[in-house]
């Protein structure tokens, strides 16, 4: 009796062994499989996205392929937490996938738009070079407030400093700094500009005087000198022809009409030399003394004087002359011209008195001298 | 015979059940996730962010092979443990390269604004010597209207110091000392013309 009913406990626990065997076996091929290519995918496609500048250049993009990945991970956790045979990824799985696919979309946007951004950045710092240096060659020539350099040198410095991020691959930083740059360096470059229109608004009469001083050389056979304020040069004609030219250096208010004595400009029109003078008579080597002040300049003087554009006490000024002491690499005259010893040597013994001295503001257009500079 | 099976089996059960019921290593994990957030509060994502990259890379890695061994029936976190580990050191020792690269930035920066303070220090010198009077005097009130931009530059540079922004610092200081001596060499061309 006892051997059957061990024999039947056998029996029945061999079964219970067998059903927990089935279904332990059916469970197993039945357990949910975890995402994990999918989530190690996604995590790589985000890697290789962060590494292309997908956080600065696709960085909407980038967020959502993160997102993704977040809630794929916070699905395969939550799933984790429950009863295995209770489990489903296919939630993790989905957001996996597609947290890959947006990944490899922001990638592949990064590199476009980083390709794009580096030549934009390029194109923009070289402009602003170009600005700068054509800011450099004009505008640094003239009589600007300070203001105006201040905002040109924080300009420079800006650019400079874009340009060390730009090195270091800092677009982002590169851009603002490009941007601040822009800004100050385009305030300062409109400031002159618009004090440039403003002088150039006389450059028919110029042109006038200038062909007028050329004709008249030609018809009396005779030398002239026409000043150009702008270019720095001065020209001697002999019969119309041109003989030779020097480089001068003029008064630091150099921009405009002469106002009055003192103001340390030089002033603008058709004049005629009335007197030569050598050393000990003149302290820069040798000069040409010219009528200044003119018929006209007296009748602007006196208009500028009553509408009370020039104080009360100021007189017209006299005493301008083309003489040597140049070369200082600077406007530093009271008003006068100065040529090198050199230069003023060359002429100095073919000019007579009663030779016509033209100055001029410019002998080019506004428009002619900034493509010169531009191109 | 038959005693000896259900033994057996009973064993094999008691094995299974023992072993897929391996610990989450959730105080490496806590470590791990703790060595990161220190080294990035150290500034690793900005001084030496590819490290930092990879060594969060990796974390994610681990933590994702913790998942899938959660997942699964038999579990063993033994090889996450030690790789959690691993990472950890790695974490740590990128705070420390992080505050290493820090300092050195820090002391380029430091350098270079005494060298550009030397500089401005030379420029300021050389204005007094520069020639005064007519000559040149509107080229030298652009130099000084472009020194009082300098001089700003460099208190922004010196507050980043100050406020720890280094590489923003370094990058502005450069930018200073490069204008600094271009005006250095300016006035002492100048000097050198005048003195001919």
């Amino acid at each position: 009796m006892k051997r059957k009913i061990l024999k039947l406990i056998l029996l029945i626990t061999a079964l219970i062994i067998f059903i927990a065997g089935i279904v332990f076996l059916v469970l197993i091929l039945r357990y949910p499989h975890p995402p994990a290519t999918e989530i190690e995918d996604a995590r790589k496609a985000i890697l290789v996205a962060k590494r292309a500048g997908a956080d600065q250049y696709a960085l909407l993009q980038y967020k959502k392929a993160q997102t993704s990945y977040d809630s794929a991970m916070f699905y395969f956790r939550l799933e984790n937490e429950k009863i295995f045979f209770k489990r489903d990824f296919s939630l993790s799985k989905v957001n996996a996938i597609k947290s890959a696919k947006e990944a490899i979309d922001a990638e592949k946007s990064a590199k476009a738009i980083s390709r794009n951004f580096k030549s934009y950045l390029e194109t923009k710092i070289d402009s602003l070079d170009q600005l700068l240096n054509h800011f450099k060659d004009i505008f640094v020539k003239l009589p600007l407030d300070n203001y105006v350099y201040t905002d040109f040198t924080k300009g420079k410095i800006l650019l400079l400093e874009s340009k060390y991020a730009f090195e270091n691959s800092n677009y982002n930083n590169c851009n603002k700094k490009v941007d601040l740059a822009s800004e100050h360096i385009s305030k300062a470059y409109e400031v002159a500009k618009l004090l440039l229109n403003d002088y150039f608004k006389l450059y028919p009469s110029w042109v006038e005087w200038a062909d007028e001083t050329i004709d008249y050389s030609k018809k009396n056979k005779t030398k002239a000198i026409i000043v150009d304020k702008f270019s720095k040069k001065a020209y001697l004609y002999e019969s119309g022809i041109l003989k030779l030219s020097t480089d001068i250096e003029l008064g630091k208010n150099w921009i405009g009409f002469k106002k009055f004595k003192g103001d340390k400009a030089t002033p603008e029109g058709r004049y005629t030399i009335i007197k030569k003078k050598i050393d000990p008579h003149t302290k820069y080597h040798k000069a040409f003394l010219i009528d200044y002040p003119n018929g006209d300049d007296k009748k602007r003087f006196h208009e500028a004087k009553r509408k009370g554009l020039i104080p009360r006490n100021k007189d017209i000024g006299n005493m301008i002359e083309i003489h040597g002491g140049g070369g200082q690499g600077a406007n530093w005259t009271d008003g006068c011209v100065a040529l090198k010893n050199s230069d003023i040597d060359k002429i100095y013994n073919i000019i007579n008195e009663g030779t016509p001295v033209t100055i001029v503001g410019s002998l080019l257009s506004l428009s002619e001298i900034l493509n010169k500079n531009l191109l | 015979m038959k005693n000896k099976l259900i033994l057996g089996l009973v064993a094999i059960m008691f094995v299974t059940v023992f072993a897929s019921c391996d610990k989450v290593p959730q105080a490496e994990i806590d470590a791990a996730n703790a060595a990161l957030v220190e080294a990035q509060a150290a500034g690793a994502e900005m001084y030496i962010p590819q490290d930092y990259l990879l060594v969060k890379d990796s974390l994610n890695a681990i933590l994702e092979k913790v998942e899938v061994q959660k997942s699964k029936f038999f579990k063993k976190f033994g090889e996450c443990k030690e790789q959690l580990v691993g990472v950890t050191a790695l974490a740590t020792d990128l705070k420390a390269k992080t505050e290493v690269r820090k300092e050195e930035v820090k002391k380029e920066l430091e350098v270079a604004l005494e060298e550009v303070k030397v500089v401005m220090e030379e420029n300021n010198k050389l204005l007094t010597k520069a020639p005064k009077g007519k000559e040149g005097k509107a080229a030298l009130e652009q130099i000084k209207a472009e020194l009082v931009v300098l001089e700003t530059s460099i208190v922004e540079a010196s507050n980043m110091l100050a406020s720890g922004d280094f590489l923003a610092g370094l990058d502005k200081v450069k930018a200073t000392k490069e204008k600094a001596a271009s005006i250095n060499e300016e006035l002492k061309a100048a000097i050198a013309k005048v003195r001919r």
